[in-house]
Formats: C-alpha cells, structure tokens, sequence
C-alpha cells in the first residue's frame, strides 16, 4: 500500500483513504446471511403460531370452578366457623365476646320485660274486675 | 400490528420499495421482505461494526444481534417516527459500545479513553490479511469511542450531521465537534505512523 505518500497533504490524503474505505465495504458472508434470515424466519413463524392454549391443573380447574380467589377466601372462612362452632359447641357462641354484644344489642332489658308482663298482668285484671 | 395492504409478490414488483415499507411487508408475514431488508441493510451495518470495532469476528456478531433486533421490533414499528436505518445504526453502535465495555471489563469512558496502545500487536490484530494493512483502521482504533464513530457515520457511510446526531443521540454541534477532533486526531495518527515507518517524501 502507498498509503504513505498521501499522508502528508493532510485533509486531502484523509478524503482519498475514507474513499478508500467506502470502495472497499465488506460484502455479507453467506453464511452470516443465511443465520439473519433464518432467524428471520423463525421470528415470524413464532407471531403466526397459534397462542399456546392454557393448560389448567386440577386445583386450577376447582379454583375456576368456584368463582376463583375471593369465593375460595370466603368459603374457608365459613368452612372454619363451622368445625369450630361443631367442636367448642353452642354455648361459645353465645359467649364469644362478638356474639354477646350482638345479641346483647337488639333485645330489650329484662328488667323492662318484667315491668311490661306485670303492667300487662294488672290491666288485664283490672279489666275482669 | 401495523398494515400496508399489499402481498408477497409485491415486493418484487416493487424493487424501490422503502425499507420501512419492507419493514411492514415483513412483520404481515412476507417470505422475502427480511433478505431483501439484509440485503440491503445487512452490508452496511457490518461495514460500520469493522471500522468501528476493527475485528471481523465482533462486527459479523454485531451485525447479526442488530438484524434480529429489526425483526424482533418490526411488529411495534411505529411508521413514520424514525428511519429504519437510522434506526439500525443506533443499534449497532450500542453494541458495538457494549462489545468494547465487556472486553474492558464492564467500563468504558466513551468520550476520554483512546484504545490502548498496543504497538506490538496493532489494531489490526484478528483482521483478514487485505485490513491488517488498512492504515486507516490502525489510524481510527486510536480514537476514542464517540469520536471514531461520528467519523465512520460521516466520512465512511457518507451521513450528514443531523442523521448522525440521531444515531448517537447527541446534538449536531456535537456530531460536528467530535468528527473535527477525530479528523484532527487521524490526520496526527496517519502522520505520525508514516514518520515510525520511515517513510521519506517524494
């Protein structure tokens, strides 16, 4: 290469080299030509392929058949009342501390009660009089 | 997915076709599109990826990441916002940047650090017998990075500033800043290695 005898007009020489480099542009490699395409192909035999259709496992099939998350979330929660209200027996849900004071609530005092059947009793037998 | 309308055989009644064009033909599921797309892109991309990185092996590597890139994207490509080459060359030079930070150890200062010297060896170690004496490659591997390619975009793949700026996402007063330094630094490269030799004038 006499490359060299170029370098000394500077800007000049550096035009001619970069000419150079544009005449001399590597052409692709068959084989790297053939690997792009390939892959090219591959690419859109992977858009067209059918979407993989969902395989769902048992507890899969169960949990749709529910209604999903929610309602599973739901039914342990009744299922758990249950077994306990079958082993602790009646009597600890009328003593569990949320129960009493939902029952406690609504129902009128005992006293009261009282008051009324006596208040009751005595009109009712001023009226036989 | 985007859409032009037209059919496979068309893309051979139509040879002028853009490339953005063939982009479209090829994410509809056109057989030809992508060799006509790497037939015309392909060459280009690995002249760049050998000045750039000045080794064979690296740049066929490159290429082939950057065209596989292109189909990967081509369902998305949003028409009409950038060119397909512009936007390929964007690709390679990010790999080619990454390519050297691996080889540096995951760092690579692309502004400040020239390639090493390394006289023994020489840049052009790895290339083909004809590039082991291109003066030019030896000359463009003591550039730094950024500098190296804004000057192959300019003054090898003929691009103007504003084209170039977009590829390496910087302004155009950059582009311009960093291919003068590089020309400077070449003309000082080429000299100086013309004087090792012993080159004499006339």
């Amino acid at each position: 290469m006499a490359d060299h005898q170029k370098y000394q007009n500077g800007d000049t020489d550096l035009d001619a080299l970069f000419a150079g480099a544009r005449q001399a542009r590597p052409d692709l490699p068959d084989r790297l030509m053939s690997t792009i395409t390939a892959a090219a192909a591959a690419e859109q035999a992977r858009w067209s392929a059918p979407a993989p259709a969902r395989r769902r496992s048992p507890l899969g099939v169960l949990l749709a058949a529910l209604g999903g998350w929610p309602a599973v979330g739901g039914l342990v929660a009744a299922s758990c009342t249950g077994l306990w209200i079958g082993v602790a027996g009646p009597e600890a849900v009328f003593t569990a501390p949320g129960v009493s004071a939902l029952a406690a609530t609504p129902t009128v005092s005992s006293e009261y009660a009282a008051y009324e059947t006596f208040d009751l009793a005595t009109v009712m037998a001023e009226d036989m009089q | 997915m985007i859409g032009l309308g037209r059919r496979a055989a068309d893309v051979a009644a139509v040879p002028e076709a853009s490339d953005e064009a063939l982009l479209v033909l090829f994410a509809n599921g056109d057989p030809s599109a992508a060799a006509e797309l790497t037939r015309r892109l392909g060459p280009r991309v690995l002249g760049v990826a050998m000045r750039v990185l000045g080794n064979p092996a690296e740049a066929e590597d490159v290429t082939q990441d950057a065209m596989i890139r292109l189909w990967k994207i081509a369902p998305d490509w949003r028409r009409g916002e950038a060119q397909v080459s512009t936007w390929l060359y964007r690709v390679t030079m990010n790999l080619c940047i990454d390519v050297k930070r691996k080889a540096r150890g995951g760092h690579v200062d692309l502004d400040a650090i020239p390639e090493p010297p390394d006289p023994a060896a020489g840049a052009a170690e790895g290339l083909q017998d004809n590039a082991r004496r291109d003066a030019l490659q030896e000359a463009l591997m003591t550039l730094p990075e950024r500098q190296r390619q804004a000057v192959v975009l300019r003054h090898i793949e003929e691009l103007n500033n504003p084209e170039i700026a977009g590829i390496m996402e910087i302004s155009v007063e950059a582009v311009e800043s960093l291919t003068a330094r590089g020309k400077r630094m070449l003309a000082k490269a080429l000299a100086g290695r013309r004087e090792e030799l012993g080159y004499q004038d006339g």
